[in-house]
């Protein structure tokens, strides 16, 4: 007969509640620092919006820890507060790591 | 360890421990690796933590995890050691058989901490290990593969073992018991069976010491995985020992145990392939929820108790994205009035709290019991994807859609605010208990 392997050792599911907690703290020890923008990306980024017009964009930022992405049409560029809205969410300039142009949205 | 032919050591910073890289320097610099498991075990875990948050020492001091406020029934959770090897508690028993221990501290058990905690020491082991290396097989307990690290830290698993000791000592306050060996079962039963026992709380067991330290352990039962049962079926084949166990022909044991015989002579033989790499996550193939009820409850007044573990239930079920189209429902009367349970199988597979509540209720009217109510559980079965979704034909679509959305947006509120943040306005009701319990872990306080 085959090993049954690690099914003998299944975890016990007495506390719901500790695979929360588990979860909380991967989630917290896999946040890394934000990483350097170099001179030439965060030039890119500012011909992007410079010359913007309409188009769909992918945007990368950094959030509590972690590099997200974001797909969608810049609604706002604030140059006063220094952040664009997309889709609703608002990207201050200093968390953007980068942003391409998708294509025009249709 | 033998080293892999070709394969140079390649240097790369462990800049991300728990990472790809980390692991892949380990397991190049290692070669082919040979399995060391150390089993870790959080010694008196919740009476642990209570001391470690006091500055208090497990070895000395008087400590109990047990509401003093509760009922004299109420179960102690946890004895720090000291109570044990000098009164002879046991690490659960009840409050009313405590003996008379001078300047006994009462800690009333709060889990979250104890949760916290735990996740913190899980937190400390992947600072050494790889998740892929690890397996968290309870709250107090893990077991680690040393086995590709060692030659990173360039340490012997008793010196690695114990610089995890040392670091979950210094940083959270807490002592741990340790057994190694070569697979996952000999490392368990060399920390069960010595590791826990005495200072320095490590053991390390090899195949060699099957003969010498598994087979003279007696009565059977105390090494993991054989049950009084299975204990007294073996002794009804004529084996009462772990050396006849060992010993004992195939063919018998496949006759009497079926496919669990062979099982049961390897771990007599000390053998054991569980590889901890190889992780196996279990179907969830139902939920279920129960409470045993502070006083006697009348039937009418026990649906309010009903629909609240309905609501509970329900929302787990929808954040698992799944549906159910099986329901049970169990009564128990207290002391030695028995019992009630019964299930219905449903005609669609719902996610939908008030379909599910009409359903529980009709099976928890089946029962005609005279009988006050003092515990009440639910079960939701047969567990489906909600992509297998039927059209009910007895429900429009307006209805259904609307229920869902009401449902995600309770669901949402929860997620966002807590449990308590939105509950029916029966929850107001004396007999309620959804807010007490939304207050606890597991049955007890946070």
């Amino acid at each position: 007969m085959k090993d049954r392997g690690m099914m003998k050792w299944a975890p016990y599911k007495s506390l719901d509640a500790q695979a929360d907690y588990l979860a909380a703290m991967a989630h917290e020890k896999d946040k890394k620092d934000k990483p350097l923008l170099s001179s030439e990306a965060a030039s890119e980024i500012n011909e992007i919006l410079a010359d913007y017009r309409g188009e769909k964009v992918s945007a990368r930022y950094f959030e509590d820890g972690y590099v997200q992405e974001r797909n969608g049409v810049i609604a706002e560029v604030n140059a006063i507060y220094k952040f664009i809205k997309i889709g609703g969410k608002i990207l201050s300039f200093q968390n953007l790591l980068g942003l391409k142009i998708l294509g025009a949205e249709k | 360890m033998e080293k892999a032919d070709g394969v140079p050591p390649i240097k790369i910073k462990a800049l991300n421990k728990g990472g790809f890289f980390f692991k892949m320097e380990a397991r190049l610099q290692g070669g082919i690796m040979e399995k060391v498991i150390a089993a870790i075990d959080l010694k008196s875990f919740y009476a642990s933590c209570e001391c470690a948050c006091r500055h208090l020492d497990i070895f000395t001091t008087p400590l109990v995890c047990c509401d003093p406020y509760r009922s004299p029934a109420s179960v102690v959770m946890s004895a720090t050691p000291y109570l044990k090897k000098k009164y002879g508690i046991p690490n659960v028993c009840r409050r009313k058989d405590l003996p008379r221990v001078p300047g006994l501290i009462f800690a009333t058990p709060r889990m979250s901490y104890y949760l916290r905690l735990s996740s913190q020491v899980v937190s400390i082991f992947l600072d050494y290990v790889s998740s892929d290396d690890l397996h968290v097989y309870s709250v107090d307990e893990s077991f680690l593969n040393l086995g590709p690290y060692l030659n990173l830290y360039r340490c012997g698993p008793e010196e690695l073992v114990r610089r995890i000791q040392g670091a979950i000592l210094d940083k959270l306050g807490l002592v741990t018991a340790a057994g190694i060996g070569p697979n996952v079962f000999l490392a368990k039963v060399a920390l069960d069976q010595e590791g826990k026992k005495k200072p320095p709380f490590i053991a390390h067991w090899d195949y060699e010491d099957v003969p010498t330290k598994l087979w003279p352990i007696s009565p059977i039962t105390k090494i993991w995985g054989i049950k009084e049962g299975t204990s007294s079926h073996l002794a009804r084949i004529g084996i009462r020992s772990l050396k006849e166990l060992a010993e004992a022909d195939d063919g018998l044991l496949e006759k009497e145990f079926g496919v669990m015989g062979q099982q049961l002579k390897d771990l007599a033989c000390g053998r054991d392939e569980s590889d901890i790499e190889n992780k196996y996550e279990p179907e969830e193939r139902s939920l279920c929820l129960g409470q045993t009820l502070i006083r006697d409850y009348g039937h009418e007044e026990a649906l309010l108790i009903l629909r609240e573990m309905t609501d509970d239930l329900a929302n787990r079920l929808r954040r698992a994205h799944s549906l159910t189209s099986k329901i049970a429902v169990w009564e128990s009367y207290g002391g030695e009035k028995g019992s009630f349970a019964r299930q219905m199988a449903l005609p669609i597979a719902t996610d939908d709290t008030d379909a599910l509540y009409e359903a529980l209720k009709e099976v928890f009217l089946m029962d005609k019991s005279p009988f006050p109510l003092r515990g009440l559980g639910i079960v939701f079965g047969r567990l489906s994807d909600p992509g297998n979704e039927q059209v009910s034909l007895f429900l429009p679509n307006e209805e259904r859609n609307e229920r869902q959305d009401l449902n995600a947006a309770l669901d949402a509120i929860t997620a966002l605010y807590g449990k308590n943040s939105v509950l029916r306005a029966s929850s107001l009701l004396k007999g309620s208990t959804i807010k007490v319990r939304h207050e606890e872990i597991g049955g007890h306080r946070q």
